[in-house]
């Protein structure tokens, strides 16, 4: 299985906030795929997107971009889910 | 689904975490708040009666209320108590004495800081996971920065 992946700009002027975060981990949640992710502009650890925890640790302020990864069977679907929140979030 | 009991000195503080916990919650998601103990039997109470001749409640922790806010909010799955500080573990500790050993063995006290461990736990008790994986949430918040110090 081929991993995909997807890049993500934040542009909520307050970062990747809490409520976001529990967003993204409810969606996360709803795949079977690994889902994880990267600050790149932060060169962060990879984080596992399905947990509140670790999206915290990506420190994601306004302007960052984050590197989404995901692998499984609907890690195609897990991402363009993923990419339409972080498009929906002012 | 666990329940969250949030236990303070300060009442307000505890409703405040929970206000905050619920942002990031599930309806289904059970959350107590309990906090400050009866002015009436708090020795050298400084607050007394308030303006408005009501009772008020002075600053403690009550192992009673904690025991009842258990109850309130029983579930099967497990129970996390995230508390403040010092006297709140000992009341928190003695209101799990206070109970059937049934109950007792499905709550956990929680090493993680109050409002913090309590956010992180709504999340993580939302989306169903077991006790022990929600208090591993709750507690791995304090080794998180928060503020970015390249």
């Amino acid at each position: 299985m081929q991993e995909q992946t997807v890049d993500v700009t934040i542009s909520n002027p307050m970062g990747l906030h809490l409520r976001t975060g529990k967003e993204v981990v409810q969606v996360a949640n709803q795949f079977d795929a690994d889902i994880t992710a990267q600050n790149l502009t932060r060169q962060s650890p990879m984080v596992n997107l399905k947990s509140i925890l670790q999206i915290m640790q990506l420190q994601a302020r306004q302007g960052h971009t984050l590197r989404l990864y995901a692998n499984g069977q609907d890690a195609a679907a897990a991402l363009t889910a993923l990419t339409v929140l972080f498009q929906s979030i002012p | 689904m666990i329940s969250l009991v949030l236990v303070s000195h300060v009442y307000e503080i505890a409703i405040g975490a929970k206000v905050l916990a619920e942002q990031m919650a599930d309806a289904e998601l059970r959350i107590e708040a309990v906090g400050g103990i009866s002015a009436t039997t708090a020795p050298n109470s400084s607050l007394g009666e308030s303006a408005s001749g009501q009772s008020t409640r002075a600053v403690g922790t009550d192992a009673v209320q904690i025991a009842e806010a258990i109850q309130r909010c029983w579930s099967a799955e497990g129970v996390l108590l995230l508390i403040d500080l010092g006297s709140a573990v000992l009341s928190t500790e003695l209101a799990l004495d206070l109970l059937p050993d049934e109950m007792r063995d499905l709550c956990l006290i929680s090493n993680a800081p109050l409002v913090e461990g309590a956010v992180m736990a709504a999340v993580e008790a939302s989306l169903g996971h077991s006790l022990a994986v929600v208090n591993e949430a709750a507690e791995g918040i304090a080794q998180i920065p928060k503020v970015f110090r390249p």
